[in-house]
């Protein structure tokens, strides 16, 4: 093991966190593609830290804070989601959470009153 | 003598102090549903604002500046305080205004005084950990924020399950913009062990492979955090749905933090921009001109009036940018560029503030906002409609209103150098972006002017018919019978000459009326050099 598969991997978890938040629609799938993004992300502090710099403390100290408010802000919006009880399924079922996804009246016109996009 | 001491200790906090003081004595009226205790919770948040104001200015002008190893304060940060503070004095008023009758009101104060807190202590930070963290738990309070004023009701025609979609995918966007900073942070922190941009400068690793996809990352993370076309879909939905004091939530404290946290980057990004002109300024320039076109033309076809502000929000962004691309083409120093970026935000709050509200009474008299129900407004409420009148044409650039200056500021190097900046010199490249950067001021001055013209012709054209105003058909309309039966009253009182806006939207219109003229005036006799002797300050050269 080395730096550079390292490297590759991490980008490699990286590009699948893209993907998947990019093209997913369901609220979990968004996600879970969110934690593959944070994990490349430990990826890189971790290996370039291990190799680079060996006692450096300040990327643990940088990994304790950001972890702290990246996963207040997650659990924030996934308790907001599951907060009313009512359609709790019906939400993640109906896949309508698609981050990039977009339609003719995000552009020109109106949009019709509740058409639940 | 303590006192004095500890009041040096937490110098440049002020700001912050006074508003975290407010909301200490406010978490013990928290549960409160009394109509006493909120008003109570009202004159403190504003108080505290104020008060905040006030040091703000005074300690800088006092101590100057200030930086350590977590925080830093000079006059940029002084002015964007103040910004911040003015324009969460307004939030509040929506707030009190539109939410006072909900019981959760006094926690809904407390979230409010926690965004502006963590703005504030966003705004001072200058470490990589304090700008992320920051950052972080302002994006988390103002989504606190955003959820808790749209727990009841939102726009009329749109479901509960709607609004809560719309709210959750615009924040999922945000946070997965705010992942891709982390991201982008994990490859420049660790690659260098660096702590703050400024050593990133001083070092050779600025060409480094790592650092570059670094710094990439995270301006591709506010492009998305932005939402600029074509990633606006989740911002203009969610906003066509939620209530008024949550759009200006979104407007004043979740886009500005964007701004702001671009500009925290803006000394990389003059490295980068001195090294390799073309491609850097050519980028923004590209960006900015689909802000402006994408903002505008979504603009000229939408009805309603939320609608429109919301896409010509991002054109506004679009002109923040071109002010950057201008430095970097060197038509305009950067001082002027980031004079511009702040100078825009104060003046979208000048000019959305008053019409938000406006918009929020339409919609409560007619059911919807459409620009259709002001129809006649300049004959039949004369005083709202002129005052709308002035702020339109400001918004439209019309000289001698605050508009002007802003829009004529992105002109003028063209105008005073001509021959130099749109000649055809031994550079190609550059010459071609000089002109096209040129073309773009002047086409989104045009633009905005064409929408403006739009919203002032639908003022002054002939009031409709009784039974007309409200919803048309193929158009939201009103789905309760309380609302459409208000709307088809209201349209009778309006013939008859008996409907009336509330006495504050009269004062507040004025208020910001004022503002306008006054700004513009002493900004156009800048411009034209003309001294009256009695002011002794720039309204447009700072020195930043």
């Amino acid at each position: 093991m080395n730096l550079q598969y390292l490297v590759l991997l991490s980008f490699l978890i990286f590009l699948l966190g893209i993907f998947g938040a990019s093209f997913s629609r369901g609220f979990l799938s968004i996600i879970i593609s969110f934690q593959f993004i944070i994990v490349s992300s430990l990826c890189n502090f971790f290996a370039f830290s291990l190799y680079l710099y060996e006692s450096s403390t300040w990327d643990k100290t940088f990994v304790f804070f950001a972890f702290a408010s990246i996963y207040l802000l997650l659990f924030a919006i996934v308790f907001y989601n599951y907060s009313r009880q009512t359609g709790v399924y019906e939400l993640d079922a109906g896949k309508d959470f698609g981050l990039f996804k977009f339609d003719k009246s995000d552009w020109w016109g109106e949009e019709k009153p509740d058409d639940n996009q | 003598m303590i006192i004095s001491e500890l009041l040096n200790k937490i110098y440049p906090f002020y700001a912050g102090a006074s508003i975290a003081f407010a909301g200490i004595i406010l978490v013990f009226f928290g549960l409160s549903k009394r109509k006493g205790f909120k008003i109570f919770g009202i004159v403190l948040a504003a108080v505290s604002i104020i008060t905040a104001i006030f040091l703000n200015i005074r300690t800088f002008v006092i101590f100057g500046d200030f930086s350590s190893d977590l925080f830093g304060f000079n006059l940029y940060a002084a002015s964007a305080i103040v910004i911040v503070l003015f324009t969460a004095l307004n939030i509040l008023i929506f707030i009190s205004i539109l939410n006072f009758h909900n019981d959760n009101f006094i926690k809904i104060v407390l979230v409010f005084l926690t965004c502006i807190f963590f703005f504030t202590v966003f705004i001072y930070a200058n470490n990589f950990i304090m700008i992320f963290t920051s950052f972080a738990v302002l994006l988390l309070a103002v989504f606190q924020l955003n959820s808790v004023l749209n727990s009841g009701a939102g726009k009329s025609g749109f479901s509960e399950y709607s609004i809560k979609n719309s709210i959750i995918r615009f924040y999922l966007a945000a946070a997965f913009s705010f992942l891709l900073t982390f991201m982008g942070y994990s490859l420049i922190y660790s690659s260098t062990d660096f702590k703050f941009f400024k050593q990133l400068l001083e070092s050779d690793k600025m060409s480094s492979p790592l650092v570059i996809a670094g710094l990439f990352i995270i301006l591709t993370s506010l492009y998305i955090f932005m939402f600029i076309f074509p990633l606006q879909s989740a911002y203009i939905k969610m906003q066509n749905r939620i209530h008024y004091s949550s759009m200006q939530v979104v407007w004043f404290f979740y886009f500005p933090a964007g701004i702001l946290m671009f500009l925290k980057l803006k000394d990389v990004l003059f490295y980068f921009m001195s090294r390799h002109i073309q491609p850097v300024a050519g980028v923004l320039l590209a960006v900015s001109a689909i802000c402006i076109l994408g903002g505008n033309i979504g603009a000229v076809k939408a009805q309603g009036l939320r609608r429109i502000l919301s896409f010509l929000y991002l054109s506004m962004t679009g002109q923040i940018l071109l002010g950057f691309a201008l430095f970097g083409l060197g038509a305009l120093s950067s001082s002027r560029a980031i004079w511009l970026a702040v100078a825009n935000i104060l003046f979208m709050a000048l000019i959305y503030f008053p019409l938000g509200l406006f918009s929020s009474e339409l919609e409560r008299w007619f059911g919807t906002d459409r620009i259709a129900n002001m129809a006649g407004f300049l004959r039949t409420q004369k005083y709202i409609g002129i005052n709308l009148l002035i702020i339109l044409l400001a918004f439209g650039g019309l000289t001698g209103t605050a508009g002007y200056i802003l829009r004529f500021l992105y002109i003028q190097p063209f105008l005073a150098g001509f021959n130099e900046l749109l000649r055809i010199g031994t550079d190609a490249g550059q010459s071609v972006l000089n002109i096209i950067s040129f073309a773009v001021a002047l086409v989104s001055w045009v633009f905005i002017a064409a929408n403006v013209i739009r919203l002032i012709f639908c003022l002054s054209k002939r009031p409709p018919e009784s039974g007309q105003i409200g919803g048309a058909v193929g158009e939201p309309v009103p789905t309760s019978v309380i609302a459409s039966s208000r709307s088809h009253a209201i349209s009778k009182q309006a013939d008859e000459g008996h409907f009336r806006f509330s006495r504050f939207l009269h004062v507040y219109l004025t208020l910001f009326s004022v503002i306008i003229i006054l700004s513009g005036i002493v900004g156009l006799l800048e411009i034209l050099g003309v001294n009256l002797g009695f002011l002794n300050f720039s309204l447009i050269n700072w020195n930043f």
